[in-house]
């Protein structure tokens, strides 16, 4: 059943995650491509500069949205249809637990989103580490590491908007994930975030409750 | 796990209506608090500061004499002088002391600080320039360094690989000046567009001080006077045109000048300053120096002699409390905070806990209570969480329905 789930949830996404997966890849080769350049045609000496004087998340700073903008498109994508086509009924009436269900199809999003997040800043921080010390990647790993934790929760507080059956509701769950999305824009001040990042990962985890709560309000049958 | 769910929705509401509200309440209400811009007038032997007052400037002194802004840039003949000379009122010599141009330059100081400039993070790696000068011109530094646990490691920034000869060189330097590792702190300014270069200054793991310059490519390391009872625990490079100090030495609540002298003695300046709890800020040209130690709630002035580094005047100033901080209490029993005037670091924080909220707690709670019974909604738990959580709780639960 596993699999079935894997593979329905998958033909859903598949267009929409090697579209983010390509632009997300993209912007990471660009970035790389600048960083290439100004340390052939200018110095390598001016990428330090730029990290450790002008701006912390020098380069990096071209990706800050993207990650948010691929959690709510691949959450659109993956439950819209549910909604609209009334397939998320059939889908809570198989024969399976339906936390269990909710929880695969989120993990699913979740494992792709990571892929794609994984890919882009993976390539990245391997050419950077090249080219400046480990301390100054760190930074700009700390940098936008929250970005991209706010791209997954994103993605999660999405799908419970989706799944909420109330106009009413989704508006307040809406303007909820703004707020808490909004967190993790606070300041781009590198490691600014060190004391924090383990709890909003955890936080950004337990938001699948709110998804199980739209759930639960949905099978009650609840209008606005 | 429907429990679980709904504790967890409601949690997190409150938590994000206890950081917005106060939030927009600030946003909303906002008057400033800033201190104005005191200096000691060696004139009139005072300080003098002008502010900004409904719709006009004002130039004051200490004893509320009002001044005109010509009277007042002849108040401040050493930080007004060009100005005075373009009018022909300069004058050219002070207490003994000759005004000019050159002199202004080199007397001139500056320094500020505070908590944010302590509890921030930091990058790891510092630049470390040649302190001689290539053709009457400090160049670009080409190499970073960290110090490690027991070493000083120096990186070409070229080709991101540790230049291994340097790292020893200096790595033996400090072990030979008798460092205690690991360096706790190191405080300087490579950049070369500046009159000179005096390296960095360093604090060890026993609380000295070291000074550290790269000469000519090879190490010059020197231990200062600084003693481990002296209690120093942070460090700022300045490089004053005149070069008569390094830069400040903060702890045991004083701030010394570490002296650019051949036994780098230390001048303790003769006021008390926590850099933990207080912000400061000099201003100071080669006359007096002006210093201000700011809390939230009031402020110090200091008139510091540029020459004998002894304080000349003192007044302490109440800072008023704002209006829109006075009625945040009544609002909110508690605000969310994740940024602080104290740190950078992004993190919740609760603070403004206030039992005089309570009132419009219970308040709402009842209105609460009075909504629930017109909706026919049975659900009183919000109402219970409203007496604790007052606005925060309320807000919500106008618009959530559980059951519709």
């Amino acid at each position: 059943m596993n699999k079935a789930i894997f593979f329905k949830e998958w033909i859903k996404t598949k267009n929409a995650f090697w579209i983010l997966f390509s632009i997300l890849g993209l912007v990471s080769i660009y970035i790389i491509f600048q960083l290439y350049h100004t340390c052939e045609f200018v110095s390598a000496i001016r990428v330090w500069n730029n990290y450790l004087i002008d701006d912390k998340g020098a380069y990096i700073n071209l990706m800050k949205l993207l990650p948010l903008l691929s959690g709510i498109i691949l959450a659109f994508v993956q439950f819209v249809p549910e909604v609209t086509l009334k397939r998320i009924k059939l889908t809570l009436h198989v024969p399976y637990p339906q936390k269990r269900m909710l929880f695969m199809m989120i993990s699913i999003g979740v494992l792709e989103l990571l892929a794609i997040f994984g890919f882009s800043l993976g390539i990245y921080i391997i050419y950077l580490s090249t080219i400046v010390s480990h301390e100054i990647v760190f930074a700009s790993f700390m940098v936008s590491l929250p970005w991209f934790i706010a791209g997954i929760a994103a993605y999660i507080l999405v799908c419970a908007i989706c799944l909420e059956p109330t106009w009413r509701g989704r508006v307040i769950n809406a303007l909820m994930a703004a707020a808490f999305i909004n967190i993790f824009f606070i300041s781009p001040f590198p490691k600014s975030y060190n004391y924090s990042i383990v709890g909003l990962i955890i936080v950004t985890s337990l938001c699948f409750l709110i998804v199980l709560r739209s759930m639960f309000r949905f099978k009650k049958g609840l209008q606005d | 796990m429907k429990i679980a769910t709904k504790i967890f929705y409601y949690t997190l509401i409150i938590f994000l209506m206890a950081w917005i509200l106060p939030s927009l309440y600030n946003f909303l209400f906002y008057q400033p608090n800033s201190i104005a811009n005191y200096k000691y007038s060696p004139i009139t032997k005072n300080f003098v500061h002008w502010e900004y007052t409904d719709g006009q400037s004002l130039y004051l002194d200490s004893e509320n004499n009002h001044y005109n802004q010509d009277q007042y840039d002849s108040l401040l003949p050493v930080t007004y002088y060009f100005i005075l000379q373009s009018k022909n009122k300069a004058i050219d010599s002070l207490e003994g002391y000759s005004i000019d141009r050159m002199s202004i330059g080199m007397g001139m100081a500056s320094g500020s600080g505070g908590p944010r400039n302590i509890n921030t993070p930091h990058l790891g790696v510092k630049e470390i320039m040649e302190s001689t000068k290539y053709r009457l011109a400090l160049q670009d530094p080409t190499q970073v360094f960290r110090f490690t646990k027991n070493s000083m490691e120096i990186i070409n920034k070229r080709d991101n690989k540790i230049d291994t000869l340097k790292t020893r060189l200096f790595t033996d330097a400090f072990n030979e000046a008798g460092i205690q590792w690991p360096v706790l702190r190191s405080s300087g300014s490579p950049s070369s567009r500046k009159s000179y270069d005096f390296g960095y200054i360093i604090l060890d793991s026993n609380n000295e001080v070291y000074h550290m310059m790269q000469v000519h490519g090879k190490p010059y390391v020197r231990k200062t006077s600084v003693t481990p009872d002296m209690g120093i625990d942070l460090i700022s490079m300045r490089e004053p045109m005149n070069k008569e100090y390094l830069g400040y030495l903060l702890g045991n609540n004083s701030l010394s000048l570490l002296m650019a002298n051949k036994d780098y003695t230390t001048t303790k300046l003769d006021f008390p300053l926590n850099m933990h709890k207080e912000n400061f800020w000099i201003m100071g040209n080669m006359l007096y120096w002006t210093v201000t130690v700011a809390r939230d709630d009031s402020f110090d002035l200091y008139a510091i002699n540029a020459h004998t580094y002894k304080t000349v005047l003192h007044e302490h100033h109440e800072r008023p409390v704002m209006k829109y901080t006075k009625t945040l209490k009544w609002v909110f029993p508690f605000t969310v905070n994740f940024q602080r005037k104290t740190d950078r670091w992004i993190y919740p924080s609760f603070a403004n806990f206030s039992w005089y909220a309570l009132i419009l707690n219970l308040l709402l709670s009842g209105l609460l209570v009075f909504i629930q019974r017109k909706r026919k909604d049975t659900n009183y738990g919000m109402s219970i969480i409203t007496i604790f959580f007052g606005l925060f709780s309320f807000v919500p639960a106008l618009f959530i329905k559980e059951n519709s």
